[in-house]
């Protein structure tokens, strides 16, 4: 076959495709729909909406926790992030504001990817399905969970951390707490469980625990080696303690003692200070206790809330989940 | 040939991947401006700067000095006392320093709390209320120098520490010190304080500051013309004209454009404690918060709707005004509730209209909320159109809980089942169908509103459980 027959055929292909773009009648536009329970998107999005059902997102309004702190959200100011309109239509980077309805759906689908157009908020454009999704990159950027999570400033101790940095080092929210569920294939969609500090091993990802003694004196080093964000992040609820506990030469464990608290404190705490342990940097704390001069155990637990019953005899086994321990000869 | 071809190509591509776009929610078309800057630049002008007098005079420092160490002299104590409350505005800062300095003796600190309060004035105010909010940063902070300072605030005419009063109170840990806020608090008419002197009086461990804060409550009351605490609180919540409301000055209304401005904030913190602040204000504030119903910036006209619902009666004034804003898009759902709750009644049929099926289900829901807490028999039928198993679940709730609010005596039995076991459940709108079931319990002929107002002696959810056992044991075999 010449050339001239090759542009020949070529010609005719382009004339061929030319013809049906212009008769082909375009697929037709889906007329809209008013999305009023998130249970809509589960018709086509099953799997997407399973997972998102299994988050503390689905809980936001229904969990026994922040129902006995709101007092059943009689304080109304806790709506506005609990039960928050799309915040496309409030806008990306604005404050979230409360809705009227299906609040028991707490931070759903409608309310991340609802579009003031009633499109959603997507990876892809097609007017054709019932959702008509929009292609947004906004949706998947840290200025979106911003709305509610930088109440807290996680997103601006993100935007602190190296892992905000362009380049290979860069890492958001969704790398995290949304990742793809085939990396080798992002069309399969990112995980909607958003795991997040009710996940233990994200959170055991997030720290290292190191004990040395230097001169005798035992030192515990803590660093934040996976959280793009303070360990922990979120004030208010979230707190994590090392304990360390002396062992007999008999194996005999004595009781935990505290040697140091991350957390950042409510509003209402006053006076207390913010140690939570920014990402990538490591803090380093004495245990000057004589009695640390043996055999020791250092362990690091995890709050979700951060109390304990008894505040001076705390039991951390008991009431908190352990992070990493490590033991450290006398 | 080629280009026209492809030219062609392209189009019809385009043509096709262009998807219908729905109109944008249209701003509101009212007169919006930034009536909270302009309110707060005004006021400043009016006003004038918070001035630091002089007090570069080392004669007068001295004098200062040499009176405090006298104070807790038997026999020169009183005259010093008189003599510092007599001296010439330029020993307020040094007052001041002295009031802020831990190692003086407490008797020179608190003789320099009552002389910067005897000043009457701003700026001798102004160091005493940063004093007590100064809690908010300092741990184990001297509780006694708040409670102080919150007494001698009583004892002044500045009643623009209001608006800051109300918010300290928010976080106040010390008993003595809530007791004598709630006392200065009332001095201006604002008897917000009230709620918290009742739960000093019922939890405080020390049987004297129990005692102190049920004194200040029967006091309040009396000094009021109201024979109990508790009268003197409903008439406050209802905006009861019997409550003595002296007018605002010009400092106050400057301290509450302030909070109101401050709703464009981003952080929640401030904009949580300002719908706090201003919900408890005097029923005058709801005037400039109806003003700022008409600010360019969506926050501020939000929040400031939320606040006057907040206040609920005592904004009843504010009625209007929010009739007006019902057509403002962006405010339309937080407006149909605080019309209910201010209780304008002029809107029923404003509130009806909007329960129609060709408004958007937040609007319609939160339309049937304001004729929840509207109330009104006149309702009912109205409402008993979107009880059926076809409404939308959330309008039906609504509804529901406003249909038993308008006329509880015949309320449907299946609609009442239905609203008990929801509210049973404690993860549903409690907050909607608690009141609605509470007006359907008080009408029962044999109600024990005793036992359901019983004060909380437990978590949420046991309360829940006590009421829903009320409720159900109220059900009509």
């Amino acid at each position: 076959m010449n050339v001239r027959s090759l542009a020949g055929i070529a010609v005719a292909a382009l004339g061929a495709w030319a013809l049906v773009a212009v008769f082909h009648e375009p697929a037709q536009a889906h007329a809209p729909v008013a999305w009023e329970s998130s249970s809509q998107c589960a018709e086509c999005h099953r799997q997407v909406h399973d997972e998102w059902s299994s988050s503390w997102h689905a809980q936001a309004w229904t969990d026994e926790e922040v129902r006995l702190l709101s007092d059943n959200f009689s304080n109304l100011d806790c709506i506005d992030c609990h039960a928050p309109q799309p915040v496309f239509e409030t806008g990306i980077g604005n404050r979230p504001l409360a809705r009227s309805t299906r609040r028991a759906e707490g931070v759903d689908c409608i309310a991340c990817h609802l579009m003031k157009d009633g499109r959603m908020a997507g990876t892809l454009d097609n007017h054709t399905v019932s959702c008509r999704p929009s292609a947004q990159r906004e949706l998947t950027r840290p200025e979106a969970c911003g709305v509610c999570h930088n109440q807290h400033g996680t997103v601006d101790q993100w935007k602190a951390s190296r892992y905000a940095q362009p380049g290979p080092g860069f890492r958001d929210c969704v790398s995290c707490h949304m990742p793809l569920r085939d990396p080798a294939d992002p069309s399969k969609g990112r995980v909607h469980a958003m795991h997040g500090g009710h996940d233990l091993e994200l959170v055991r990802s997030a720290v290292a625990l190191r004990v040395a003694r230097d001169g005798g004196v035992p030192v515990v080093e803590v660093e934040n080696v996976g959280a793009g964000h303070n360990y922990p992040t979120d004030d208010r609820s979230r707190a994590s303690d090392v304990f360390w506990r002396d062992i007999a030469s008999d194996g005999t464990k004595g009781e935990w003692r505290k040697l140091h608290r991350f957390r950042n404190p409510y509003r209402f705490e006053v006076g207390e200070i913010d140690t939570e342990l920014p990402a990538g940097r490591t803090i380093a704390l004495r245990i000057a206790d004589p009695a640390a001069r043996g055999e020791i155990e250092v362990a690091l637990f995890y709050k979700l809330s951060p109390f304990y019953a008894d505040a001076a005899r705390a039991d951390p086994e008991r009431e908190a989940a352990l992070v990493h321990s490590a033991r450290l000869a006398p | 040939m080629k280009r026209a071809l492809l030219a062609l190509a392209l189009s019809a591509s385009c043509a096709e991947s262009t998807a219908p776009i729905a109109p944008l929610t249209t701003p509101s078309a009212r007169n919006l401006t930034a009536v909270a800057r302009a309110n707060v630049a005004r006021l400043e002008v009016e006003v004038g700067p918070l001035l630091e007098p002089r007090s570069d005079d080392a004669e007068l420092a001295e004098r200062v000095t040499g009176l405090l160490e006298s104070v807790e002299s038997a026999t020169l104590g009183r005259v010093a006392r008189e003599e510092l409350a007599s001296l010439a505005p330029a020993s307020l800062p040094l007052l001041a320093r002295r009031l802020n300095d831990a190692e003086l003796p407490a008797a020179q600190r608190i003789a320099a709390i009552e002389a910067l309060g005897a000043a009457d004035s701003r700026y001798g105010a102004e160091q005493l209320l940063a004093r007590i909010e100064a809690m908010r940063t300092r741990k184990n902070d001297e509780a006694w120098v708040r409670a102080h300072c919150a007494w001698r605030l009583g004892q002044g005419s500045q009643d623009w520490i209001v608006p800051r009063m109300i918010r300290h109170l928010r976080y106040e840990t010390d008993h003595e010190t809530v007791i004598w806020i709630a006392r200065a608090l009332a001095k201006f008419g604002n008897y917000s304080g009230l709620d918290a002197l009742e739960v000093v009086a019922r939890t405080a461990v020390a049987a004297d500051t129990r005692e102190g804060a049920n004194a200040a409550r029967f006091e309040l009351s009396g000094a009021c013309g109201f024979g109990s605490p508790e009268a003197l609180a409903g008439a406050w919540r209802a905006g009861d004209e019997r409550v003595p409301q002296p007018p605002l000055s010009r400092l106050r209304q400057l301290e509450i454009w302030r909070v109101i401005a401050g709703f464009s904030e981003w952080q929640l913190r401030g904009v949580d404690d300002g719908r706090f602040t201003l919900a408890r204000e005097n029923s005058a504030a709801a005037a400039l918060l109806a003003e700022a119903l008409l600010d360019e910036n969506r926050y501020v006209r939000t929040h400031a709707a939320q606040s006057l619902e907040r206040m609920g009666a005592r904004a009843r004034s504010a009625g209007p005004a929010l009739l007006t804003a019902l057509d403002d898009p962006e405010l339309e759902i937080f407006v149909a509730e605080a019309l209910g709750s201010v209780g304008c009644e002029a809107a029923e049929g404003e509130l009806i209209a909007r329960l129609d099926a060709a408004r958007s289900l937040e609007v319609r829901t939160a339309a049937a909320r304001g004729l929840a807490s509207l109330a009104l028999a006149s309702s009912a039928m109205a409402l008993d159109v979107h009880l059926n198993d076809s409404a939308p679940r959330d309008l039906r709730f609504a509804a529901g809980c406003a249909r038993l609010r308008c006329s509880p005596l015949d309320a449907p039995a299946a609609l009442v089942t239905w609203l008990i076991a929801d509210y049973a459940t404690g993860t549903g709108e409690t907050a909607s169908s608690e009141p609605a079931l509470r007006a359907w319990y008080a009408a029962r002929p044999d109600a024990d509103l005793a036992a359901w107002d019983a004060p909380p002696d437990g978590t949420p959810s046991a309360r829940i459980a006590r009421r829903a056992e009320l409720l159900r044991a109220a059900l009509p075999r």
